[in-house]
């Protein structure tokens, strides 16, 4: 009888060793660099230094040939000459293309010659003359843009500014990184775009920021992991004249968009498609956002200027206040 | 039940307890400059220190920017740091702080 209960008792202990050792992972390697414009964070669970440096040469290769703020970048080199065979040009330009016919336009990377003139997030912003904006707006157009075997070509005068879908397109690639890589899972975030790669027991809890406190956390919400992407009004504005202005222009008017968003979130099977979606969806507001994302089969988290949210799709957003 | 097998259920309790214990660490930051780990410190040991042209002071479990030679400054709005998971960074200057430790509340943060 003694014995019974001593061995009951050691292999109730012992699972729970199992069980408590299962749950706890070991600590995920983790890196953090500037890059893209933004701060990018690659936490890798089973992966070394070596893997974090070789997913940090692909941010900077993807920055130095799509960034507009470096004058001899492949971007700025199709916008002068209207034409060029990067790859990585070539391949955001498609899902671009693809994501501005099915929005009509609401989400269009054609506005280079526009977010120049605004020049938001730099030093010399500044609210455009009217006559300046409508000029630039003749230059808007995505079907003006030709992606034919492998080959961008702009139309006349036209710029594209890649800026609303590069941070996707980096999650894109690392999770290409990834798939021919032993790392089973994994964690990138580029600014407000991330990949969660991989299966975590529990799934992964994913918090939104806060847009209308300083470091806060407005929500999460948990899922199987894949991409997410936010684009928001509070990220990055200036003001002038006593009125705010923000990063997120509407392709149409050439201002900044104005509605009842301060933030949409996407949740997508993409990188570079949930970047441009969220921006879509800010364009277009809730009602068309929504079926927009449905067309992607994807979801998304709208929160309105008066603090409510609306979620689309199979999200199980909670808002918490005491994170 | 002999008095050596009360020992060993007791060790074997006690190696579990470690490591939950261990598991709920201080919160400790990492201070990455130029892409390179320039520090690693807890957030409980107040201290103060300048590099790459940025200062920044660590106070009651919290890490934050107070100076910093760039324009916008938004290094310094972006105010005290506390929980794990969180991040704030000067990109003219290419510092960069990282929380982490604790109990982390998410696996990720966007917006």
């Amino acid at each position: 009888m003694r014995n019974k209960i001593f061995y009951c008792l050691l292999a109730a202990v012992l699972i729970c060793a199992v069980l408590a050792v299962s749950l706890f992972e070991r600590d995920p390697f983790s890196m953090s660099e500037t890059a893209m414009g933004t701060v990018v964070t690659v936490k890798l669970y089973d992966g070394t230094q070596t893997e974090a440096t070789a997913l940090f040469d692909i941010f900077e290769a993807i920055e130095a040939a799509s960034s507009v703020n470096r004058s001899a970048s492949d971007a700025m080199i199709l916008n002068d000459t209207g034409s060029t065979n990067n790859k990585f040009i070539y391949e955001q330009t498609s899902i671009c293309i693809d994501v501005a016919k099915k929005s009509n336009g609401a989400f269009d990377f054609t506005v280079g010659n526009l977010t120049k003139l605004w020049n938001i997030g730099f030093d010399d912003a500044r609210v455009p003359a009217a006559e300046e904006i409508a000029e630039a707006l003749k230059t808007v157009g995505y079907e003006n843009v030709s992606v034919n075997g492998g080959t961008v070509r702009l139309g006349t005068g036209q710029a594209i500014d890649l800026g609303a879908v590069g941070k996707g397109y980096a999650c894109d690639k690392a999770n290409e990184f990834l798939q021919n890589s032993k790392i089973k899972k994994a964690v990138i975030s580029v600014g407000g775009s991330l990949l969660f790669y991989g299966k975590k027991h529990g799934g992964w809890k994913v918090a939104v920021r806060d847009p209308f406190a300083e470091n806060g956390i407005y929500g999460t919400f948990t899922f199987d992991g894949g991409f997410v992407s936010t684009s928001g009004s509070y990220e990055r504005c200036f003001e002038a004249n006593g009125k705010k202005y923000h990063h997120i222009l509407d392709p149409t008017t050439g201002y900044p968009t104005e509605n009842n968003l301060v933030s949409v979130s996407v949740i997508s099977g993409g990188g570079a498609i949930s970047d441009a979606l969220s921006t879509a969806c800010f364009v277009l507001g809730i009602e068309k956002g929504e079926k927009l994302l449905d067309e992607y089969g994807a979801s998304g988290i709208f929160i309105k200027t008066n603090g409510e949210v609306f979620v689309c799709g199979n999200i199980d957003f909670v808002r918490e206040q005491n994170i | 039940m002999k008095r050596g097998d009360i020992i060993l259920i007791a060790v074997l309790l006690l190696l579990i307890a470690a490591c939950f214990i261990t598991k709920k660490d201080a919160s400790s930051a990492t201070i990455y400059v130029d892409g390179e780990i320039y520090k690693k410190l807890s957030t409980d040991e107040p201290c103060e220190f300048s590099v790459n042209n940025v200062s920044i002071k660590v106070e009651n479990g919290s890490i934050m920017f107070t100076d910093s030679d760039c324009r916008d400054k938004k290094c310094v709005k972006s105010g005290k740091l506390s929980k794990s998971g969180e991040t704030a960074a000067c990109l003219p200057n290419r510092v960069v702080i990282v929380l982490s430790g604790g109990t982390q509340d998410y696996d990720g943060i966007t917006g």
